[in-house]
């Protein structure tokens, strides 16, 4: 945040009113007062200029009041400054982007970046709205080395998964997120309405920063290491985020509109099978099992029905943008006002996301020492959510999952046209009647109080609050599974969530004796959160007419649960660097920590770090002259994280209904027990880095080597059921995650002269994560999927063990199918298998297949990943274009366990893979097994080719555009056209939609994951910025 | 640095005291770390008896979970033994199939284990408050944690073998991770809790209608006296003396009988009618209670599913299922069982014909089909011109046509009835004492056995002579293993349906091997003779006839010892507890 910029004027001294009078001024660095020598003035409009002397003072005849001066000099940001009679200034230039001073975004204030010990990226986020980007973390991919950022889906605003230098925690990782300097909720639960629904209502997490407007942001910056994240102590260890919104620029208001049309299309859709190809698959394994066909020949050969479900129900859509910004600045005040809606649709039919915002950034400085500024954002969503991945249930549903399985001869129409009702879960049917609509509303604000002792030290007041509200309306008509069981069935959910923040800080900056800078904050945090939410299921409705909107008619109005929480965090924290003559720097930071979710005794934590750092290129010795910058640095530290249940410390009921007498009546039941021991997950760091700059910045690189290894870890772990508890919160297990981030710029590569402006970016991230230990566990395991109906798996296939990374996936390793007779007498199934059958890997030799022969199969950590960026500018044409990748990560096809099996239960398609290469007498395949009508599918046993190779290289993003100069009758100053690409191509030999999705991101341990999620849209768009 | 920092503060004068207010200010307003928890019940709030009813009644919350006796654990006790078979694909498949594996049994074993965690939870809680409560009322509660207890752990021995014995609350310092115990101790802790609950337990008389399903003294009795001659069973099967276990069965069984509290309802068939469900809990002595949920639907209700599985698709009004009632047909008795009802091997009589009136109860004999208005009767039934048939049987002892869906009716499951208090009785004499001409209490075994038949007499409502009543004259000679084998079969009849044939069939002795199982001699010897056939019968309009009878659906037979005389432990205990030890043989 550049909010030292201020121009102060003295009094004035001259007669203002007349015309052609001289202006006389000094022009000096913010940074430390010195004068600039050299710096350009001119008048704008009326070549008129001039340069700066030694002193940095300059003069100029013949001005006119309000004439605007417009102050240049290298290194520094462009000023212009608007004359109201006054005769004599002062100016104070900003050093821009490129200069050394340029300044890092940390923890409760700035540093200069020369002086920073820290490792941390940032995304300047110019431009990003030249995209279909929803959320501003969307705009992340592929951007930073040691950021990984997963869309979980293809659903607008859907959740995503966020992880700063690997997986620290089993609780889900997700990074600190703070802007303007306000620390908000980002959990998953934040936008989460509705408890306690039955599987076929429970919605997967939405994105809780999908209220953020990408094109409101500035500059996001991740810190990553200890030095940068330790002032943020208990919250830190996943990462810290600091997003920074936009304000107005020096130079007169500025008044641009943007729009935006987005044309979404489906990457790809699954190759399954018709109608034919369904029947004749359908006798076959009626065939093998030694039962009559279903089908007859005629039937197969004309059949009457042939669905493609995926085109019926995922379809490309149209999508809009529109956004229009107010800003300005003067030498007291500076605002920005900005209003955007976006209106996303999905690609599944009738479902969408559309966010209305508002953002007011407001600073005024009422005195030299007195600042005060406001910064708020109101945002209003609206999710129309089509279920898409679903773990525990018949996952009938899931609108994506129903398209992708249900078999190609169930009519979609029937004869009069309308959807076929006659059969439930017609994918159509819950595209088309089910209702499922959140409204979101997301306050955050902040009003900040500065008063600035001196130049040197300035204390600061911060109140925030952060309000999250979250109403979810579902309803399921009759003709739905839901629908049909109960005569109608809505919910209604909501979720508020408020956290008020205060901070008081007190910030000292001074260089002594000119050798010694010192840059200090200190102060208390306090940040109070209450949750409180409520939820309705209603049934037997009389009618379908009314759906959600009316309760009272329901004949079964049901029973409203809620909760009410509340937790709160007390914080001291302090940091100093110091930097001896520009070239040795130290920092310390310290934060003490207390929650009130941990146990009594064990609430308060300590975090520290140290970061020191050395710029050669300051040392004397130094001689290298191309080299501008070589600065080596080294941090250690430690951080935490507190995110356990509320109550988890205490012993508490949950209730279950019971029939007793002629009543059914909630019977409470032990859900936690009294555990006095949670505490502090911690995380130790260590890095050690370069940054180096060349050639006038042309080519500027830093390299990170880290190693984070977290100890008692915080989760809840899952206990045996003879413990009686399901679970409970421990400390423990021990993580590492260790690697190495490049990231570089090429700037200005054709050099100064070339007519075309060419820069570059890139970035290289690889890591290694290993769950070095699981405390008394020999592994961990996730989620179990499938609990039921004829897909049972019943099973976890992620476990976490010793020496492995968080998570791996798991299951039963496979060797081709079992041929003939001969086969299958040498082999651990002798009594069982038949000849076309999978041929399990007996991995305990124990001469049977058995739960112990399950094993590692893979897991979703990718060896590397990397992006890079390119962006040309050719008179008024710009070109930008964006590529990343991910090497080595793997990808469990759950998809597959519906689609491949070759079980032809529950009467769903297959893909065509599988069903022409399914085995049909010796040599005829060795991966798919024989078609059986077999339940549960597979011997319930998931095989390993069913996680696949997730690799991909995506080109994510390109952009051409070119500038208008408008004359000035027509008032508009510049209007620029773009047209735009985003996700345009993949490589990958994924076979399932998107190799880049996660669908249970929410959870750690059961990352990696496809299980009928949506893909990321293929977007083709068209836009322009009019400014005024 | 903060020296001088404070220095500057120092110097910063009054604008300084007004920040440092203010700060202060914050400061008090940043209240307390306690945790407040304000929305979720605790311990600690068991201050009164109004309090303590909730969790006297989350003791039975479990049982009528899907996971448990409303479906899942239902499919176990229903579908893997010899009686019961069905064609349908997800959940019953495995089962009726024997291709089951961990997944399939997991759920049964979670919920007996919670059942398990909510008494001992209760125990701890009544040992710390129990003085500030009513004592009566305390007396009883931990009688019903008791019961809870053992009740679960009876079923988990049965079903599992030897597992974890938990039997005190869980805290953060407890051994998370306990070996499985041997059955030996397992069975030690059933009766130790059974008599402490029936001790602390009313009697069935003083239970008002408002407080059925909850335990009784009859039941913690009835209950026990199974228990014990499972165990005897148990130990005979593995050559150890079961002498002392079955005398206690007998004690307990004769407790029940001559307690008073219990009768056998002179109609048979009035035992299942939903509508007289309250006064079948004169015969019923523990059932786990379900009831039509208005606040939820399918798997989650709080209402049972038998009628719906049992009934089929062309028989309407036997369940809530919005499409008329129907059922799905999904659990089917196998046409053997229905066979042997009319032509069973009971003993060597003159007479040919029906030989059970009991049947009329048990199966569909006649149903309604409202979409064709047609009546349907099902196997072995005959249907005039007018009528269509099924040709399978349909259980007739679940129907509700008021339930709210189809998986939300009123049938309770009856875990144990007052008949089988006889069954009991002479089975475990029969152990002892050699023979049904044993007398006890001034009447052979016979008589004692004939109890219940006497009863089946007056299956619908008039006293007719079948089955036979068996006494020496018409049986003379009949041994030990014989008298045994009848008992078997009659516990089939008269509970068919009930949950209670694959316990029979893996506690019971095979009749002629003493290490073997009955389940072997049913399942492995008996079933796959030729005289049971594998084709099911057709049936021929023109001559009214069914083409075979005694059909066994085949998958059923799919079956291997020693693995199936036990589940397998469930995947979460074996991956989650080190400590557990081996698995269940061949799993």
């Amino acid at each position: 945040m550049l909010c030292l910029l201020l121009g102060f004027s003295d009094p004035a001294i001259a007669k203002s009113g007349q015309q052609n009078r001289r202006v006389r001024g000094t022009v000096l660095s913010i940074t430390d007062n010195t004068p600039l020598e050299g710096a350009s003035v001119r008048i704008q409009g009326r070549g008129r200029s001039t340069i700066t002397n030694s002193a940095g003072e300059f003069s100029l005849n013949g001005v006119r009041p309000n004439d605007i001066l417009v102050i240049a000099h290298l290194g520094y940001t462009t000023q212009e400054y608007r004359l109201s009679g006054t005769q004599q200034v002062r100016i104070l230039l900003v050093p821009s982007a490129e200069d050394l001073e340029e300044v890092v975004v940390v923890g409760y204030g700035t540093i200069a970046k020369s002086d920073f010990t820290g490792s941390s990226s940032r995304a300047d986020m110019e431009g990003v709205e030249e995209n279909r980007f929803t959320s501003p973390l969307e705009a992340l991919q592929g951007r930073m080395a040691g950021v990984q950022v997963i869309t979980n889906t293809g659903e607008a605003g859907g959740g995503i998964t966020f992880n700063v230098r690997g997986v620290t925690s089993m609780s889900g990782g997700r990074p600190l997120i703070v802007v303007d300097g306000q620390p908000i909720e980002s959990e998953y639960g934040a936008t989460q309405a509705g408890m306690d629904l039955e599987a076929t209502m429970t919605a997967i997490p939405m994105d809780p920063l999908a209220g953020l407007n990408p094109a409101d942001i500035e500059s996001i910056e991740v810190l990553k290491d200890a030095s940068s994240i330790a002032i943020y102590g208990s919250r830190g260890a996943d990462g810290v985020v600091l997003i920074t919104t936009k304000s107005g620029r020096a130079g007169k208001d500025r008044i641009s509109y943007t729009s935006r049309l987005d044309y979404n299309t489906m990457p790809k859709y699954l190759d399954v099978l018709n109608s034919r190809e369904y029947m004749l698959r359908t006798n076959e394994a009626r065939e093998n099992m030694g039962l009559t066909p279903t089908y007859t020949e005629e039937q197969i050969e004309n059949p009457e029905v042939d669905v493609n479900w995926q085109r019926e129900v995922l379809q490309n859509r149209y999508s809009h943008n529109q956004q229009l910004t107010v800003s300005g600045r003067d030498d007291r005040t500076r605002y920005m006002l900005s209003g955007n809606f976006s209106d996303q649709n999905s690609m599944i039919k009738n479902r969408g996301f559309d966010r209305y915002s508002l953002r007011a950034n407001y600073q005024r400085n009422v005195s030299d020492k007195f600042i005060v500024s406001l910064n708020a954002n109101m945002a209003m969503m609206n999710r129309q959510f089509g279920l898409q991945s679903n773990a525990g249930a018949i996952p009938n549903s899931s609108v994506v999952m129903t398209s992708l399985m249900w078999a190609p001869n169930r009519r979609a129409y029937d004869e009069e046209g309308e959807i076929d009702d006659q059969f439930a879960n017609n994918p159509l049917l819950i595209s088309e009647i089910v209702k499922d609509h959140s409204r979101v509303r997301q306050t955050t604000a902040n009003a900040t109080l500065r008063y600035n002792f001196n130049r040197n030290l300035w204390y600061t007041l911060k109140v925030g609050v952060n309000d999250n509200y979250t109403l979810r309306n579902v309803y399921h008509p009759r003709g739905t599974l839901a629908g049909d069981a109960a005569n109608g069935v809505a919910v209604r959910g909501d979720n508020w969530n408020t956290n008020y923040l205060v901070d008081n800080l007190l910030n000292f900056n001074k260089v002594l004796y000119k050798k010694h800078r010192i840059n200090a904050v200190g102060g208390f945090s306090y940040q109070f959160w209450d949750y409180k939410s409520s939820s309705m299921t209603a049934r037997d409705f009389p009618s379908d007419a009314l759906g959600y909107y009316n309760f009272r008619i329901a004949n079964a109005p049901g029973i409203m649960r809620t909760v009410y929480q509340e937790r709160a965090l007390q914080s001291v924290l302090a940091r100093g660097n110091y930097a001896y003559d520009r070239r040795y720097l130290l920092t310390l930071t310290g934060r003490a920590d207390g929650s009130s979710r941990l146990a009594a005794g064990r609430k308060w934590g300590s975090f520290y770090s140290l970061g020191l750092g050395w710029n050669l290129h300051n040392e004397s010795f130094f001689k290298a002259d191309f080299v501008n910058e070589l600065k080596l640095r080294g941090s250690y530290g430690v951080t935490g994280m507190e995110r356990i249940a509320i109550g988890a410390t205490q012993a508490t009921f949950t209730y279950n209904m019971v029939n007793v007498g002629d009543v059914i009546i909630p019977g409470y039941v032990q859900s936690d027990f009294d555990n006095p021991y949670p505490t502090w997950e911690s995380t130790t760091q260590a890095n050690v880095g370069m940054d180096v700059e060349l050639w006038k910045n042309r080519l500027a690189f830093s390299v990170d080597l880290y190693r984070k290894r977290t100890t008692d870890l915080l989760h809840n772990l899952q206990l045996p059921p003879s413990a009686t508890y399901s679970s409970y919160p421990v400390n423990m297990g021990e993580v590492l995650n260790e690697g190495i981030d490049i990231e570089g710029n090429l700037s200005d590569i054709l050099r100064g002269k070339s007519p075309v402006k060419w820069n570059a970016g890139f970035n290289l991230s690889v890591l290694r994560n290993e769950m070095v230990h699981v405390g008394v566990l020999e592994a961990l395991y996730g989620q179990h999927y499938f609990a039921g109906g004829g897909m049972l798996l019943g099973q976890p296939v992620h476990t976490a063990v010793p020496g492995g990374p968080l998570p791996s996936f798991w299951g039963y390793k496979t060797n081709g199918i079992y041929q003939n007779a001969d086969e299958i007498a040498a082999g651990p199934e002798a009594s069982t298998a038949r000849p076309g059958d999978v041929r399990w890997v007996d991995v305990n030799g124990d001469g049977q297949i058995t739960d112990d022969d399950k094993t590692i199969i893979g897991n979703p950590f990718p060896d590397f990943t990397y992006g890079f960026n390119t962006n040309l500018a050719y008179k008024r044409f710009t070109l930008s274009m964006a590529f990343m990748g991910s090497q080595g990560n793997q990808l469990l096809n759950m998809n597959s366990w519906i689609l491949e099996a070759n079980s032809i239960t529950n009467a769903f398609t297959s893909t065509s893979r599988a069903y022409e290469g399914a085995w049909r007498g010796e040599g005829t395949s060795n991966k798919y097994p024989r078609l059986t009508n077999d339940s549960p599918r597979l011997s319930g046993r998931f095989p390993d080719w069913m996680v696949e190779d997730a690799s991909f290289f995506r080109m994510q993003s390109l952009v051409l555009g070119y500038t208008f100069h408008l004359p000035q009758y027509l008032g508009a100053s510049s209007l620029r056209a773009y047209v735009s690409g985003t996700n345009l191509f993949t490589i990958t030999k994924y076979s399932g939609l998107d190799p880049a999705i996660n669908a249970f991101g929410h959870s750690v341990l059961n990352s990696g994951v496809d299980l009928g999620t949506l893909p990321q849209p293929r977007t083709y768009s068209v836009g322009f910025e009019w400014t005024f | 640095m903060d020296i001088l920092i404070i220095k500057l503060l120092i110097k910063m004068k009054k604008i300084t005291i007004f920040f440092t207010g203010l700060a202060l200010m914050w400061m008090a307003a940043a209240c307390s770390l306690d945790e407040r928890i304000l929305d979720t019940p605790g311990p600690v709030q068991v201050t009164s008896d109004q309090e303590l009813l909730p969790l006297i009644n989350g003791l039975y919350s479990r049982f009528n979970d899907a996971n448990a006796f409303k479906f899942r654990g239902w499919l176990m006790l229903t579908l893997c033994a010899d009686d019961f078979y069905s064609v349908a694909a997800n959940e019953f498949q495995p089962f009726a199939n024997r291709t089951y594996g961990g997944p399939n049994v997991s759920h049964f074993y979670n919920s007996l284990y919670l059942a398990v965690g909510a008494a001992n939870q209760l125990i701890g809680i009544l040992d710390k408050v129990g003085d500030k409560l009513t004592p009566e009322l305390v007396s009883r509660a931990y009688g019903e944690a008791y019961f809870v207890r053992a009740f679960s752990y009876y079923y988990l021995v049965r079903l599992y073998g030897g597992v974890p014995l938990r039997i005190s609350p869980v805290n953060a310092d407890s051994d998370m991770y306990l070996p499985r115990a041997s059955i030996h101790e397992v069975y030690e802790q059933i009766f130790a809790d059974f008599r402490e609950a029936s001790l602390r337990l009313p009697q069935a008389s003083e239970l008002p209608v408002s407080e059925l399903g909850r335990a009784t003294k009859g039941a913690a009795q009835a209950i026990v006296a199974q228990a014990y001659l499972t165990y005897g069973n148990q130990r005979s099967l593995r050559g150890m003396d079961p002498t002392q276990q079955y005398e206690e069965a007998v004690l307990f069984a004769d407790s029940v009988i001559h307690s008073g509290q219990y009768q056998l309802i002179p109609n048979y068939a009035d035992i299942f009618d939903i509508n007289k469900e309250v006064d079948a809990y004169k015969e019923v002595i523990f059932g786990i209670r379900f009831q039509a949920d208005p606040m939820a639907i399918l798997l989650g209700s709080a209402g049972s599913e038998y009628a719906f599985r049992f009934g089929n698709s062309n028989t309407h009004f036997v369940s809530g299922n919005a499409n008329n009632g129907q059922g799905d047909g999904s659990v089917r008795p196998m046409h053997w069982m229905a066979d042997y009802y009319l032509n069973h091997n009971d003993y060597v009589h003159p007479t040919q014909g029906i030989r059970d009136y009991r049947h009329e109860v048990t199966f569909v004999t006649r149903g309604y089909n409202s979409t064709n208005d047609r009546y349907v009767v099902p196997y072995p039934f005959l249907p005039t011109t007018q009528e269509n048939p099924i040709v399978f049987p349909l259980l007739a002892k679940y129907q509700d046509p008021n339930g709210r869906d189809h998986r939300n009716n009123g049938n309770d499951f009856f875990v144990i009835r007052f008949s089988e208090m006889y069954f009991i009785l002479v089975e475990a004499l029969n152990e002892l004492h050699g023979g049904p001409t044993y007398n006890y209490k001034g009447q052979q075994l016979f008589w004692w056995f004939n109890r219940v038949r006497a009863r089946a007499q007056l299956a619908d409502g008039t006293s007719r002579n079948r089955p036979f009543l068996i006494n020496n004259s018409n049986s003379p000679g009949m041994t030990q293993d014989e008298f045994r084998m009848r008992i078997f079969h009659e516990r089939g009849l008269e509970l068919l349906g009930e949950g209670q044939r694959w316990f029979d069939l893996v506690r019971m002795r095979h009749p002629s091997d003493p290490t073997k199982t009955m389940y072997e001699y049913q399942l492995v010897e008996e079933l796959t003779k030729s005289t049971y056939p594998k084709d099911a019968p057709t049936y021929t309009r023109s001559s009214n006839s069914y083409s075979n009878s005694f059909y066994v659906y085949e998958p059923s037979l799919n079956v291997s010892v020693p693995k199936h005389l036990l589940f397998p432990i469930p995947i979460e205990e074996m991956v989650r507890n080190p400590n557990f030890g081996e698995q269940n043989p061949r799993w």
